[in-house]
């Protein structure tokens, strides 16, 4: 069954773009990664499943239920972290997670208290005075405590070091083998790709695709990165040579490659080359965006 | 709730303005006897302001020489200026306040709805002008203990009743501000200034006859004391143009934060 459905949303400010024309659905039980650049309608898209801002047309639904009309209910088995958290600088860290425990019915301490040592967060201490993180902290326990159906998390890891991450994530798996859906956006998809199954792309406010993560990144797109002695001069890489080659940049004594091709060619290739280093790493989420467009162009 | 948080966090500002409100009348007002005392000195030397200023303050109908006239003209004065200062300030900040914070985002992701949430907090405002108007009355009635004459009792509480309504509209008015705008500033900006010209019309309507129709604007003419005194009550009319105002601002405002887009 699908937890969410988008069909054709579309939100617009004035003459500030919003969203327009947004249709996917996550099923139960999925990680879903909603992924784009900063700005492209990622929030505008959660902050209406949440009834904060009302859509200009199309429609979503959340557990199949119309997110305007039947919004209180679904939120009851939402759990939600904001981008950025705020909350009441007058309260206790723990005053904050039973007040919000309050409106889903009586408060799990135990739970509470579990996620708070997993966390490492000191709930006697005021909002005023904990960091940007131990505030995402506080955000996260508050989006856990009443055990979800579905999870919503809009930039989850910001502020977050990455021993807390490493944490969030495995709380995050736990929450996915309870059962919960977890929809979570990110303009990193490094991020996405550890622990999502699928993403819906956007950007400018539309949706550019859906795909697996598998496919996404499987469809080989690497970034490759070669540093060559120093007393070699890098040379632009021929079609002819090493097929597959999207994008290349010399800079100095660094060639970078945004590569398509087979891995046994490029090492096949770069075996012969005077090279101090090499480095082969993911493509950056711009460059996937790039070869969409390529692809979109050719087609 | 919502409304016990409200009261909570607002139970401070509360207790200050109680003890101003409450401290300010019982000092006046134990002054009273010795205006008593000298009824005619004091009647000869009011009768040297301007008739108009005098009747600004109500001192052409009320006598400052009863314990009711006493208190109309000089703390029914402050408990509906101060008071719906107080109303003002207390309504504003109620919706605007969680938006303009950013908190607005985590209250209105609980499963609660928003016409709930406007009313747990509307409540909480009038449970403090409620709180705030017991201290104010207690205090009027436990100083007719410094009254030889027979106390007016009934216009004592014609005058209170008055006072109250007029904060509770004061306050559902701002409560509306409150729902419409985003910033907690702008909206007490706006709804002091709504009680000041208020209370300026008011002036105005009673230093010239000229301008005697603004009294049918001007709030603070619906709730003076020498108006009520003259009728021997608070004018129907009246009470029901405070009322209308209220339930219409109400109404609005809750209408209005059903379907209002959060700022993010």
């Amino acid at each position: 069954m699908a937890i969410v459905e988008l069909d054709r949303l579309t939100k617009r400010y004035g003459k500030r773009r919003g969203i327009e024309d947004v249709s996917f659905s996550v099923e139960e039980g999925e990680i879903f990664g909603f992924i784009g650049p900063n700005g492209a309608g990622k929030s505008t898209t959660i902050r209406i499943l949440l009834n904060l801002i009302r859509p200009t047309a199309g429609s979503a639904r959340v557990f199949g239920k119309d997110v305007v009309r039947h919004s209180r209910d679904i939120r009851r088995e939402i759990g939600y972290l904001p981008a950025e958290v705020r909350y009441y600088d007058d309260m206790r860290a723990a005053e904050l997670l039973r007040y919000s425990a309050g409106f889903y019915g009586k408060p799990d301490e135990a739970r509470l208290r579990r996620l708070a040592e997993r966390l490492d967060l000191d709930l006697a201490r005021r909002i005023s005075d904990l960091s940007l993180g131990n505030r995402k902290k506080v955000g996260i326990i508050q989006a856990l405590l009443h055990r979800p159906r579905l999870l919503i998390l809009d930039e989850p890891t910001g502020g977050l070091d990455p021993l807390m991450q490493h944490a969030f994530f495995d709380l995050l798996r736990e929450e996915r083998e309870r059962g919960a859906t977890i929809f979570f956006s990110s303009h990193i998809l490094g991020e996405v790709q550890r622990l999502c199954g699928r993403v819906a792309i956007i950007r400018d406010g539309r949706l550019v695709r859906v795909e697996s993560v598998s496919k996404l990144v499987g469809s080989g797109l690497k970034t490759v990165t070669l540093t060559f002695a120093a007393d070699a001069r890098p040379q632009p890489v021929r079609d002819d040579e090493l097929p597959g080659v999207v994008r290349q940049d010399v800079s100095g004594h660094v060639l970078t490659l945004l590569y398509a091709g087979g891995v046994r060619d490029l090492l096949e290739y770069v075996r012969r080359l005077p090279l101090a280093d090499i480095r082969i790493g993911e493509p950056a989420l711009e460059d996937i965006f790039m070869q969409e467009y390529q692809t979109d162009e050719g087609a | 709730m919502i409304f016990r948080r409200e009261l909570r966090s607002h139970a401070r500002g509360l207790i200050v303005w109680s003890l101003v409100l409450g401290g300010l009348g019982l000092l006046i007002l134990s002054v009273y006897p010795s205006f008593a005392g000298n009824a005619q000195t004091v009647e000869d030397m009011l009768n040297l302001f301007p008739g108009p200023i005098a009747g600004v303050f109500g001192m052409d109908v009320l006598k400052l020489g009863t314990y009711a006239g006493f208190y109309g003209v000089e703390v029914h004065l402050i408990n509906t200026l101060a008071g719906s200062v107080y109303a003002a300030l207390l309504a504003a900040g109620m919706l605007a306040g969680e938006e303009n914070d950013r908190t607005a985002e985590f209250l209105l992701t609980r499963p609660v709805t928003r016409t709930s949430v406007a009313l747990q907090k509307l409540a909480a405002v009038l449970a403090n002008l409620f709180a705030l108007n017991a201290v104010i009355a207690a205090v009027g009635f436990a100083c007719t203990g410094f009254a030889d004459e027979a106390v007016e009792f009934d216009l004592l509480a014609w005058y209170m009743l008055a006072a109250f309504l007029l904060h509770g509209t004061v306050a559902s008015v701002s409560f509306l501000l409150s729902a419409a705008m985003r910033r907690t500033r702008s909206v007490v900006s706006l709804a002091l200034g709504i009680v000041f010209l208020s209370y300026a019309l008011h002036v105005v309507a009673e230093l010239s006859e000229r301008f005697g129709f603004l009294r049918r604007v001007s709030l603070f003419s619906f709730a003076d004391a020498a108006a009520i005194a003259e009728r021997g009550g608070l004018a129907a009319p009246d009470a029901a143009v405070m009322a209308l105002v209220s339930v219409l601002s109400v109404a609005g405002a809750i209408g209005y934060y059903r379907i209002k887009d959060i700022a993010g």
